[in-house]
Order: C-alpha cells, then structure tokens, then sequence
C-alpha cells in the first residue's frame, strides 16, 4: 500500500491513540500500512470500529482480514475554522468518510491528504495512505485515486 | 442558577419547593443529591437521569411524566443547568469521556468537534436529496425573526441572507449561523400528576405523548458514522415520531406549533422529513416555501429563536416555549396553539420528543 508522508504532517495531539485489547490489531497493522478489520467468525460480516461483539449475528468470535485500501467518499466536510488552538495552522483541511471496498456499509473517517481542499466531491474513489506521525503511530489518511 | 430556575419554576406553578419530591434530568446537568441538600427538599421519591446528550431534553419531561403517572414521585422537576467557563461543549469532544479507543477512530482525522461530525451529515443530505445552503439559511433566518421580538434572547439583530452568505464557513456545508449558540442558563419545568395540576396556578399543559430512543443502528451517530444508509442523513428521530403520533392519536398535520432542537441548522429540515410534516429528502423545499415562519406559515418552528438565536440551553427553552404557546402567553404566539411538539437531540441516542396539548 502507498506509503506517503503527509504535508502537512498529522498534528501530534491528533496522533495520540488509546490501544485497547479489542482495537490494539487494527492500530499494530496500521503501522506496516495495512488496513485491517474484523470479520465475524458466525456469519462473516465485516467491521469497522473494532467491537467485541457482532450486530448482526452476536458471536464474539472474529478473526483480522485486510481490505483492499480503496473505497468511496460517503460524505465529507472542509474545516476552515480551527475547533482546537492547535489546528489554527492546519486549516483547511478536508475530513472524509471513505466507504471502504471489500466492507460493505463500514465507513472509515480519515482526514484527506493534501492538496484537495474544495476537489473531493461524495462518490470519488479514494485509496487509504499512512502518515507516520511518529512514536510508533501511524494513522489512516484518504487520498484521492487518479483516473 | 439552578436553583433560582427550580425556585421561580415552583413558584409560578404555585407549589412550594418542599412539594418537589423528584427529579427527572438528562445528561451534564447537576446532582439532584446536591439540588435536594441546597435546597432542603424533604425527601426524595424518584431520581432519574436520560442517558445520552441533549437528545434526552425533551425525554427528560417523558422521565417525569413517567414518574408523576406511575404515582412514583408527585412533583417532579426536569432541569437543565449550564456554566460554559471551563469547557465549551461546542467545540471539542476531546476532553469528554469520547477520548478513548474508539474516538481512535476518529480524532485523528481531525474531526473533534461536533459542528463538523453534524456537518457530514448535511452534506450527504445535500448529496441525496438536492438540499441547498439557501434552505439552511431560511432556518436561520425565520429563527432570528423570531429572536428579534423576544426579549429575552441573545441575539436580537435581524439576519438576513446576506449576513447568512457573507458569514465565515466553520466547516462545509455549515456556517457561522448553522451553528448554535453556547450560552449560561438554567431552566427547570415542573411536572405533577393531570390530577394534581388542575388545582394550580397556572392553565396546565398536558403531556399528551413521550418518547426516547431510536433505532439500535443509530447509536452514537455523528461520534461514530456508521449509521445504515437508509437513515444517515437524518435526524434519527423516526421510530420516536412514530410512537408520539400513535400514543398522542393525532396527526402531524394536527400539530400547531413545533419546537425542534437546533444544534445545527440542518437538523431542523431532517426533523421536518423524520416527523412527517413532509416527505424524505422535501425538507429543504419545505423550509424555502416558508412553512416554517411565524406568522404565517403552517407550521411555525422554534418561535423562541431556538439554539441558534435566542438561547443555547441544551434543548430545556423549548419546552418553555411549547408550555408559553399552549398557555397563549408566548411572545410570538401561534393563534389558537393547542398542540406542540417538542424534540430533542439529534445526538447519540437516545433522541426523543413530546407531545404537549392545552387540553388532555
């Protein structure tokens, strides 16, 4: 998977995580880049955050299945107004909520690398890139799939 | 402040605050622990708080009404009471209890505020169904006009929709004003038994309907975005419109006024659609053909100003403003008011709403 270092770069408190034993896999994964969710062992649906238990069929049991990394802007947002002090130099910036391909109906909330303020529209194809934003972390960005 | 409200709301009820005997709240407001010892309550038959954010505002008065009817408690007091000095909710969730494994899965977007969760939303709604920042803007706007006339509220300069196109974007689709205000206040409303009201002070409201909750697969919404498609750009509010209209017996177009919770602009247009004044995706022509304006329109919304222009007290104003316009006290009155519905949320669930009438 393309691996990129983000300009500008994750800010550090945006990059501070909270590992737990359920969501620990998908962060571990997404330092060597690859996007991972959880497929339910009981009817194999797929899922995104990590839960422990499965909304459709209730089998705690799972196994870590990689995606693809591509999907399809759902919906999306331009922030220009800093909502924290620390962003007040990272404006504009563009949010997506990127339907991932191979999930169905799971939805993954990444900021959009740069350059694509006002040019990402809902229905674009967009892969998932890495910023490795440092102490171990690493975490998902959508960048815009060329034609 | 709060208990000033809890004192001045006994009073015009007519009761003394050693009648209260229980509380009915909804989150991030204070302990009745706290409010009974304050205010030497004798004793304490029900105590209760709605789980999740202002979606529990109008649910909180359901708690009560719950609470009067099974004979649990007599006097019930639902309260709302916020001090932003230290923490502005409007404008992170980072600090909340949010901040945990699973906002993993969404702070380091650099999505923390719930202005741009919200916004998301109102994105896909304009995506599926053609919605424009005009309609958005009307909200503002009608809301403002009836800011203006009201004394109490905070923002009281017309708002035209110039100033709306001129304003700053927060974050797209959503300006400045498709935001609410954030505001100090407190509001408390007194909920007894129908029995118990009639000797009162005031003509009582009736409860005519309560509900909270809401779809399982609507969640924690906005903080999570993994709502199914059928309902992700909406209010969440469908399956409590349709228990309110069932338990009520009446129909949305029986409905005279409507006080919808206004974090942001766009909800009240997913409201409009969620409680059938008009079809899925028709709020956005709804609102532009000036349905919502007092005077005039056939459903007049939010005639206090709501959140976005008279006061943000986490949904508790609307509920006075239903009580004023079924009393036929209201500053912007609807003529003849005898039914309004009141909702709170959309946020995580649950959401809720009443169904307050002149007459049981």
């Amino acid at each position: 998977m393309t691996t990129i270092r983000t300009d500008p770069p994750t800010p550090a408190p945006l990059a501070q995580l909270h590992p737990d034993g359920i969501t620990r896999p998908f962060w571990e994964a997404a330092t060597s880049h690859r996007l991972v969710c959880q497929q339910c062992a009981g009817c194999a649906s797929r899922r995104l955050p990590p839960t422990s238990h499965c909304n459709r069929c209730r089998s705690a049991s799972y196994e870590w299945v990689e995606l693809p990394g591509t999907g399809t802007v759902y919906s999306f947002t331009v922030t220009r107004h800093a909502f924290v002090p620390y962003l007040r130099d990272h404006v504009p910036y563009t949010v997506v909520l990127v339907e991932l391909d191979e999930a169905p109906g799971v939805r993954l909330i990444a900021q959009a690398v740069a350059p694509c303020v006002d040019d990402i529209r809902i229905g674009d194809a967009v892969t998932v890139v890495w910023d490795d934003a440092g102490d171990g972390v690493t975490v998902p960005k959508a960048q815009r799939t060329s034609a | 402040m709060a208990c000033e409200a809890i004192v001045l709301a006994a009073d015009d009820a007519g009761l003394s605050v050693s009648d209260i005997d229980g509380f009915a709240l909804y989150s991030l407001t204070l302990d009745p622990a706290i409010l009974a010892e304050t205010l030497g309550i004798p004793e304490i038959r029900f105590s209760a708080t709605l789980t999740g954010g202002g979606g529990g505002s109008a649910g909180g008065v359901g708690l009560a009404a719950t609470a009067t009817a099974a004979g649990i408690a007599d006097v019930v007091v639902t309260l709302m009471t916020l001090q932003q000095a230290d923490r502005r909710l409007g404008a992170s969730f980072e600090h909340s209890a949010n901040h945990d494994s699973s906002f993993d899965f969404v702070s380091p977007s650099g999505m923390l505020a719930p202005g741009q969760m919200f916004a998301m939303l109102a994105m896909r709604h304009m995506h599926q169904y053609g919605t424009r920042r005009e309609h958005f803007a009307e909200v503002a706007v009608a809301q403002r006009a009836n800011a203006v006339r009201r004394s109490t509220a905070l923002l009281r300069e017309p708002l035209s929709i110039n100033d709306y196109f001129s304003a700053p974007m927060l974050s797209d689709p959503l300006c400045r004003f498709d935001f609410c205000l954030e505001s100090d206040g407190a509001v408390a409303c007194i909920t007894v038994s129908a029995d118990r009201a009639a000797d009162l002070r005031q003509p009582p409201v009736h409860v005519l309907a309560h509900a909270h909750g809401g779809a399982g697969g609507w969640g924690k919404a906005f903080q999570r975005m993994q709502m199914p498609d059928d309902y992700f750009a909406s209010s969440g509010h469908r399956p409590v419109a349709q228990r309110l209209f069932e338990q009520a017996d009446v129909e949305p177009s029986d409905i005279d006024v409507a006080e919808l919770y206004d974090h942001y602009s766009p909800a009240v247009i997913m409201q409009l659609e969620d409680y059938g004044f008009c079809g899925i995706g028709e709020g956005g022509p709804f609102v532009g053909e000036g349905h919502i304006r007092w005077p005039g329109g056939s459903l007049p919304v939010n005639t206090h100003g709501g959140n976005l222009s008279e006061a943000y007290v986490i949904g508790m104003t609307h509920v006075v403003e239903a009580v004023e316009q079924l009393r036929g006290t209201a500053v912007n009155q609807v003529a003849d008011a005898s039914l309004a519905l009141v909702t709170g949320g959309p946020a995580a669930l649950p959401t809720s709403g009443l169904i307050l009438g002149s007459t049981r």
